[in-house]
């Protein structure tokens, strides 16, 4: 690594700098990477919180003049691997084609997961606010989803059928605004 | 991009996306999705932009996206048109790569008391308020098909008053309202004849299928109400399913509709969704999320469809049928003629089995067949019908019924070891006519209605599922054999060493005195020869 400030701490508060920022970029994408493999919030945030430290651990390996985002997402596979292991003793859920073909096709759609942060705010703009409203206590976790369910005065089946619904309409909505897009190019 | 998943791979997908990152997926669910990801390119695409969404919507929700700022920088310079109300629609038939599919999402969001109250007549009360307030009749019962009613139940051209209840466990039922709006019924379903005290030109569905045509001046605005929503037509036809969930599903075949939300989540007014040629639209039963999909892949779309095209009204257009049954055997449990003396006997060890209506003859291809006393085949102008399935192949012919005397006599429906159906008829000796299905064939263990008919006027004609598939204008009588048999070749004459037996399943054998037409075959082969007959005495009357 070349050192940038003119001492070894200042050298050091750059490289953190420089880390924080490479991470800044790339954390939404390497998320979207690690749940596309792991599915399961809990799971995710685990391996997502073990990937941060792992990168800052290794991060004196890291060649600057590679992709960042290509290298984060090579430890969090390892990670997703180890996970993995881990999970089979439990019970296995995922099967190697499974993470190979997401892997494979993670890669090549990786702009995507930009695009769809963009479309998908202006598409929540088209929910009613109730609406809005569900999706965001549903999802925001401070609340456990059947005491919301309970607040609405509703099932939870019939909220959780309701958040499927919105879930579907919303992936239309994305989509149909990419489609536009891509038109008009 | 491909084209977009069918709607129906498109929930599941979504529904164990859901459960998986809430960890309420079964090992099975979860191995199942881990299997259709791996399955399809497409798939995988689609599970991405979930889960992604499902990442932003998080982020979203934990304050970390600001919708009102990624509006202000993006929505105008989107060519899509994006409305102020709580719906939108992307018309992906616009898309150079999607012309073949319509899919979109609209979100309805829907007022509070924007109509007072639901639409549901509360109770038969209702039915009193709405003859109340009507005098008369506002439509007519004009078809039915297998009518199947609870409680009232109307004969065709029965004038129906406004708040009059139909309900309809199975069958199809077509109403005409004196605006000229028609209305065809599938059953089981719950419907009143008009929505609302003083309303002539609507109808209430509480819960099934529907169509609605409205082509006069009149029957615009027609309307169709249903508990939490109101379709209203605007010079058209469509179609309405309400699901006992509440769901309902929308499907415009022709025009324009506008479908209305009645329920309330926010205080202010529901914009109505427009719905044009070719879209389709589910509202949630609770919460009146409505969602558009592609009309062409949606079942409901397709069953929509398939009950217009199948309406009852084209059963009245049928001219009164001059032919008499005068056999039929319906093997239900004995080789009787239920509307004849024409009984059979049993060779070998025919049994009853489920069949195309009731149970069917089944024969073992071997030794098993039904002979009967005599011919109920009159010397000219007869049909002779029956729905057939074949368990396997044979090398030689393979006899269904009639009957035959060598060379010299006799008119018959067999089918041909390539599968093809054949009809000959003897009219002389000598002198064989015959019709084959040339172009189709039928099918191991799959039910095929055939049919003969045999007129002075227009010869043999041979009608394979109720189309006409071939003919022999010389075939315009036969030379009584007297030997009519069901499933095997009537005379001893053996063919490879074989009498021709039939191995598989026949059922609803008739013979008329008298050639139906094709759409009278054609209601045949749809109520089964006995009901056919039913229905044509009551046009009589």
């Amino acid at each position: 690594m070349v050192e940038i400030g003119d001492s070894p701490r200042a050298a050091e508060s750059d490289r953190t700098l420089e880390f924080i920022r490479l991470l800044g970029n790339e954390e939404r994408r390497l998320y979207a990477y690690i749940l596309a493999l792991v599915p399961r919030w809990s799971d995710a945030d685990d391996i997502a919180q073990q990937t941060r430290i792992r990168l800052w651990q290794q991060f004196d390996q890291y060649d600057s003049s590679r992709d960042f985002g290509a290298w984060a997402r090579t430890i969090a596979h390892y990670l997703v691997l180890a996970h993995r292991k881990k999970s089979e003793r439990e019970g296995s859920r995922m099967t190697n084609e499974f993470l190979d073909a997401v892997a494979e096709q993670f890669t090549q759609d990786i702009d995507e997961v930009e695009v769809r942060q963009r479309n998908l705010l202006i598409c929540l703009q088209k929910l009613s606010a109730g609406h809005r409203e569900l999706l965001k206590r549903y999802y925001s976790g401070l609340e456990d989803r059947r005491d919301i369910a309970a607040d609405v005065g509703r099932s939870f089946d019939s909220v959780r059928q309701t958040v499927r619904r919105l879930r579907l309409s919303l992936v239309r909505c994305v989509d149909g605004l990419a489609m536009a897009e891509a038109s008009s190019e | 991009m491909n084209d977009p998943l069918p709607q129906k791979l498109q929930e599941e997908i979504i529904r164990l996306v859901e459960g998986s990152l809430h960890d309420e997926l079964t090992q099975d669910e979860s191995e199942e999705l881990s299997r259709l990801v791996a399955s399809s390119p497409d798939i995988n695409h689609f599970y991405r932009a979930c889960l992604w969404d499902a990442t932003n919507i998080r982020t979203w929700a934990g304050g970390g996206l600001r919708p009102s700022e990624a509006l202000a920088e993006s929505e105008a310079s989107h060519p899509v048109s994006l409305p102020r109300a709580a719906w939108s629609v992307f018309d992906w038939h616009s898309h150079p790569l999607r012309l073949a599919y319509f899919a979109a999402a609209v979100l309805l969001g829907v007022c509070g008391g924007y109509w007072g109250t639901r639409f549901s007549p509360r109770s038969d009360a209702h039915r009193g308020d709405v003859a109340s307030a009507t005098s008369g009749p506002i439509a007519r019962l004009v078809g039915v098909d297998l009518p199947d009613w609870d409680g009232f139940s109307p004969p065709i051209n029965t004038g129906i008053n406004a708040g009059q209840k139909l309900v309809l466990k199975s069958g199809v039922a077509e109403l005409r309202y004196n605006s000229g709006a028609e209305v065809v019924l599938q059953g089981p379903v719950e419907f009143w004849v008009g929505s609302q005290p003083g309303s002539v030109n609507s109808g209430y569905l509480k819960v099934g299928k529907l169509v609605a045509q409205c082509e006069t001046p009149e029957s615009k605005g027609f309307t169709i109400r249903t508990e939490k929503s109101r379709v209203v037509d605007l010079g058209t036809r469509f179609g309405v399913e309400v699901q006992p969930s509440g769901e309902l599903n929308v499907v415009v075949l022709s025009g324009v509709v506008e479908l209305l939300s009645s329920e309330s989540i926010e205080d202010r007014p529901a914009d109505p969704v427009r719905l044009t040629a070719n879209q389709a639209a589910t509202m949630d039963g609770e919460v009146g999320v409505v969602s558009l999909h592609d009309p062409d892949n949606h079942s409901h779309a397709l069953s929509i469809r398939r009950l217009w095209q199948s309406r009852p009204r084209d059963q009245t257009t049928v001219s009164l049928s001059a032919a008499e049954l005068v056999a039929h055997w319906t093997f239900d449990g004995n080789v009787k003629d239920s509307v004849g003396v024409h009984h059979g006997n049993v060779s070998g060890d025919v049994s009853f089995v489920p069949g195309r209506l009731g149970q069917a003859a089944a024969f073992d291809g071997d030794g098993d067949f039904i002979v009967m006393g005599a011919d109920p085949l009159p010397r000219t102008d007869f049909t002779l019908a029956a729905w057939v399935s074949m368990d396997e192949m044979s090398t030689t012919e393979a006899y269904i019924a009639g009957a035959q005397k060598s060379s010299v006599a006799g008119a018959f429906l067999r089918v041909e070891p390539n599968l093809t159906l054949m009809a000959k008829v003897l009219p002389n000796d000598n002198v064989i006519i015959e019709a084959a299905s040339s172009a189709r064939k039928c099918v191991i263990g799959q039910w095929t209605h055939v049919a003969m008919t045999v007129s002075r006027v227009n010869g043999l004609k041979l009608y394979f599922n109720g189309g006409l598939v071939g003919s022999g204008d010389a075939g315009k009588s036969h030379v009584v054999a007297g030997n009519f048999t069901i499933a095997r070749r009537p005379d001893p004459v053996q063919i490879g060493g074989s009498n021709c037996y039939w191995s598989g399943k026949i059922d609803d054998v008739a013979v008329w005195d008298g050639a139906l037409t094709a759409n009278e075959l054609e209601l045949v082969m749809r109520l089964g020869a006995g009901r056919f007959s039913e229905f044509s005495a009551t046009k009589e009357k």
